[in-house]
């Protein structure tokens, strides 16, 4: 039986040794799998290449970068804490820059997970603008933190 | 949605018979849906095996429910409005949505598959 999950490989191998010919080089296969008096398989391999080979994939870097910046705030907010227990006090002026920093780094955080969270499918279904979700969610975060910071520490 | 017996379908392509099911069940909450893009509908039944989903696809294309036609993708991603039976027909320029003529030589395709009225 034809390994078809093979084939959409090799096509898709052909194809990024040389993508300026991308759809002469497909062209090419399904002509092979015609010649093969395989019509049948040639649609086969061009449906499953496009299902498992050209699915938008977060970059690999999202996931971390949101931990890091996420990890980031948390280390600046305890070493407040610990500054503030040892009695170093925020000054007002200091207060705002910190909120701001606090909300800043919950945003980035928010807005790579919300990124990699859609780009994977995750969020939701029928979502086609990664990136305005994620700039949203990042935003709404900032707004979120700010406002909560402003309310209840600044004030 | 057709009105094709589909129960009869998994139980002939019983290897397949759950990528059916689900797909079934797919077809019937997206009544509305007259294209069916195999990347979005692979996204949305993530659990399917990817060959599995593509042998039910191909069978709904054989039992008439679907139709498979391919679809170029322009340089700005979108797909442009014509479609070709086989990859084979696509000539070496087409025009995008702007009536802008470009080379297809390095563009990329996806199948499509068009409900059957």
């Amino acid at each position: 039986m034809t390994d078809y999950a093979a084939l959409a490989r090799e096509l898709n191998r052909r194809v990024l040794e040389d993508p300026e010919r991308r759809l002469l080089i497909i062209k090419e296969f399904y002509a092979e799998r015609l010649a093969a008096g395989d019509p049948d398989g040639a649609d086969f391999v061009l449906t499953l290449r496009s299902i498992t080979m050209t699915d938008p994939q977060p970059p690999k870097w999202l996931v971390p970068t949101g931990v890091g910046f996420g990890l980031l705030t948390l280390i600046f907010l305890m070493a407040i804490v610990l500054l503030n227990v040892a009695g170093h006090e925020v000054s007002p002026s200091g207060k705002f820059a910190l909120v701001g920093t606090m909300a800043f780094g919950a945003a980035f955080s928010a807005a790579a997970w919300i990124g990699s969270a859609t780009l994977s499918g995750d969020v939701s279904q029928d979502s086609k603008k990664p990136l305005i979700l994620s700039a949203t969610g990042g935003f709404a975060m900032f707004v979120l933190v700010f406002f909560l910071g402003y309310s209840f520490y600044i004030k | 949605m057709s009105q094709v017996n589909f129960d009869n379908l998994i139980s002939e392509q019983s290897e397949s018979g759950r990528a059916l099911r689900k797909l079934k069940n797919w077809m019937q909450s997206h009544n509305d849906v007259e294209v069916i893009y195999p990347n979005d509908l692979a996204r949305e039944l993530r659990s399917v095996d990817p060959i599995a989903l593509t042998t039910a696809l191909t069978f709904l294309v054989k039992e008439g429910v679907l139709k498979r036609v391919y679809k170029v993708i322009t340089p700005g991603g979108v797909l442009a409005d014509r479609d070709f039976n086989d990859p084979t027909e696509i000539p070496d320029k087409i025009a995008d949505r702007f009536e802008n003529t470009i080379d297809t030589s390095d563009l990329d395709i996806v199948p499509v598959f068009k409900k059957v009225a």
